[in-house]
């Protein structure tokens, strides 16, 4: 049967409340406007009492409406009497009431949400960025710590990382690389050809990928492999108190976990960066063989004309930069984690941003240096 | 019976995340060799306590003594700075944790797990090494796991393996967050078992956050009570002092599961 809600005003100052009908939560929803407007409008009623003598099956529906119907009433000073529920509503309605509203649990809207939001990321950024630098100095001193032969510091967990970081991201350095080699070569070679000049397309690629590209193509592999990895170990290590359990050993969690993936990052990321500038020269290579119709070896020798020791020592410090920036990135946001899964995957997410922002205004500000330089 | 001698200190010790306080004026101290609980309802910042006595969360205001030295007045820096210099490993090494899942390093064996502060502060030989957490898993019921890593072993053995590695450096204290939590019944008296026998043969001193009461009242010598509402402590005393003789009406409700005797 339908569900139904009628209210009748006695004589007595009494708004009786007629429940009919089967209550159900999958139901159609019953209005409640009426009796609500009438407890907040109509000053004579005194006291709310129900009729449920038509009332058939119910569940958490009736309940609900009764909360409300209760709610508004006790704000406006009016009795409710409830009698005339079944006794297993009148036992649900008890225990809603139970415990009364924590008012601490009440989130506080702001005035105004616009001011609000720019103040909040705006102090949220200043904080992220102090948190960086304190744990720069953390990791700088634990270096300190390592040299004098002090750190909690493990061989074997290194070896792993170095593994992790190197050998096993070959595969997709290779691949990237490959193809930035020939997208320049393409990209290159269809300019210099109005000019009969295809054969400085060698050089472009050569002298792009060992400068610049290398080094920024495998940063950021390298933010979105293994910056992301870090964050999630240390950050499932924190979600799991195991950091905790290190700490009350007596053992230095930025010694014992976080010096050894950046090491291990530093040293592997010059070594991928000098393998990208190979296969990078590689793609180059085969783009000028099949269109342009220059022999390798002419290809090699122009190209090795056209790249200064300088070009590549530059490039690798780039990449060691890159790398200990990653790996901070990584590290510092797992281990500033908070408690949940959702946590750890919101660390990930800012570990990998981090970095890239972190690889792009560095290079920047190396291009700037090397130029004054003049290298 | 001699002299009790205490053995920790809680001094005036405030707790707040932030501006919001957690607990205040915290004050007790516990005897060498005793069973010790730290209890009271859910989120009333009993597991916060414990981080403050281990050096985990630097309370606001207030210092915690382990066997008379200072957990928080030693080291300046923040609590993940500590170890590592040699005046705050001392002072690790004194206590160890038992965290309420275990928190176990799931890239190590159990006998990994247990030996990691041993191969970082001594030089003993690595036949040795394994000899002692063999020993150390034998004394927990795990014989025969030496080589197992965390996620193949149940909720339970990681408890238990938990505990091997908290005793790893034969503490004087062994702080345990709810360690029954979550396991059966079965499980639970067992593990409580083998902490009564632990302080009866070693005379190690347990500090065990928890409200289950059948535990406490099963080996707790004295309790402590934190009060949400109130925020700060209600009551210390022997489970049953607190459940019957105890003033306030919310510890006696706390001890009697909400029937006032």
């Amino acid at each position: 049967m339908e569900p139904g809600l009628s209210s009748v005003l006695t004589a007595e100052r009494e708004l009786t409340v007629t429940l009919s009908g089967d209550w159900s939560l999958l139901a159609e929803e019953v209005s409640l406007d009426e009796v609500l407007d009438a407890l907040a409008s109509d000053s004579v009623i005194e006291r709310v009492s129900f009729d449920a003598s038509g009332l058939g099956q119910w569940d958490s529906a009736l309940i609900i409406a009764l909360v409300a119907i209760r709610k508004t009433a006790e704000e406006q000073g009016r009795e409710v009497d409830e009698t005339g529920l079944p006794r297993g509503a009148r036992q649900l309605l008890e225990l809603a009431f139970a415990v009364p509203d924590r008012a601490e649990t009440e989130h506080r809207e702001p005035d105004n949400r616009f001011l609000y939001e720019v103040g909040e990321s705006t102090l949220s950024v200043l904080h992220e960025g102090r948190l960086f630098f304190a744990f720069t100095g953390r990791v700088t001193h634990a270096f300190g710590r390592l040299l004098r032969g002090k750190a909690a510091y493990s061989g074997r967990d290194f070896g792993q990382y170095v593994q992790e970081a190197g050998v096993e991201a070959l595969p997709i350095v290779s691949l990237i690389s490959l193809l930035i080699g020939m997208i320049f070569a393409f990209v290159g070679a269809m300019q210099l050809q109005y000019f009969g000049a295809g054969i400085y397309t060698a050089d472009l690629v050569g002298v792009a990928m060992v400068r610049e590209m290398a080094p920024i193509m495998t940063g950021i592999i390298m933010a979105g492999r293994t910056g992301a990895s870090y964050a999630a170990q240390i950050g499932t290590m924190k979600v799991n108190e195991e950091i905790d359990a290190l700490t009350t050993l007596g053992i230095n969690a930025i010694d014992y976990l976080v010096l050894p993936r950046i090491m291990a990052l530093v040293l592997m990321m010059p070594l991928l960066t000098l393998y990208a500038d190979f296969m990078g020269i590689v793609g180059g290579l085969l783009v000028g063989v099949v269109m342009l119709d220059i022999s390798p070896m002419q290809y090699l020798q122009q190209t090795l004309n056209a790249i200064t020791l300088s070009h590549l020592f530059g490039g690798l410090f780039k990449a060691t930069v890159y790398g200990s920036l990653v790996a901070m990135a990584g590290c510092q946001q797992g281990m500033a984690c908070g408690g949940s899964a959702l946590a750890v995957g919101q660390c990930t997410t800012r570990a990998v941003v981090m970095g890239i922002v972190a690889i792009v205004i560095s290079a920047s500000l190396l291009t700037i240096i090397y130029i004054n330089l003049g290298i | 019976m001699s002299e009790p001698e205490t053995h920790i200190l809680v001094e005036n010790l405030s707790l707040s995340f932030g501006d919001m306080l957690v607990q205040q004026d915290l004050n007790f101290s516990i005897n060498r060799g005793e069973i010790f609980v730290i209890m009271g309802g859910s989120g009333c910042g009993k597991s916060t306590l414990m981080k403050a006595m281990i050096g985990l969360k630097r309370p606001s205001c207030g210092e915690v003594f382990l066997d008379g030295e200072p957990v928080w007045g030693v080291s300046k820096g923040e609590g993940g700075s500590r170890g590592g210099e040699g005046e705050s490993n001392r002072l690790a090494r004194k206590y160890g944790t038992l965290f309420q899942s275990g928190a176990l390093w799931s890239s190590m064996t159990l006998a990994e797990n247990v030996t990691l502060a041993l191969k970082q502060f001594t030089d003993l030989s690595d036949a040795r090494v394994r000899e002692i957490a063999e020993y150390k898993l034998m004394l927990v019921g795990l014989a025969g796991f030496e080589d197992f890593y965390p996620s193949e072993i149940s909720g339970g053995m990681k408890k238990r393996a938990g505990l091997a590695r908290a005793m790893a450096l034969d503490p004087e204290i062994l702080f345990c967050d709810e360690p029954s939590a979550g396991l059966d019944p079965l499980s639970a008296k067992r593990l409580d078992d083998l902490m009564l026998q632990l302080r009866d043969s070693l005379n190690t001193t347990f500090v065990i956050v928890t409200h289950e009461l059948d535990s406490i009242f099963s080996i707790a010598d004295r309790a402590l009570f934190l009060d949400a509402e109130s925020k700060t402590q209600l009551g210390v005393g022997s489970p049953d002092e607190l459940r019957h003789d105890h003033p306030s009406a919310r510890v006696r409700a706390f001890m009697n599961r909400g029937e006032v005797s």
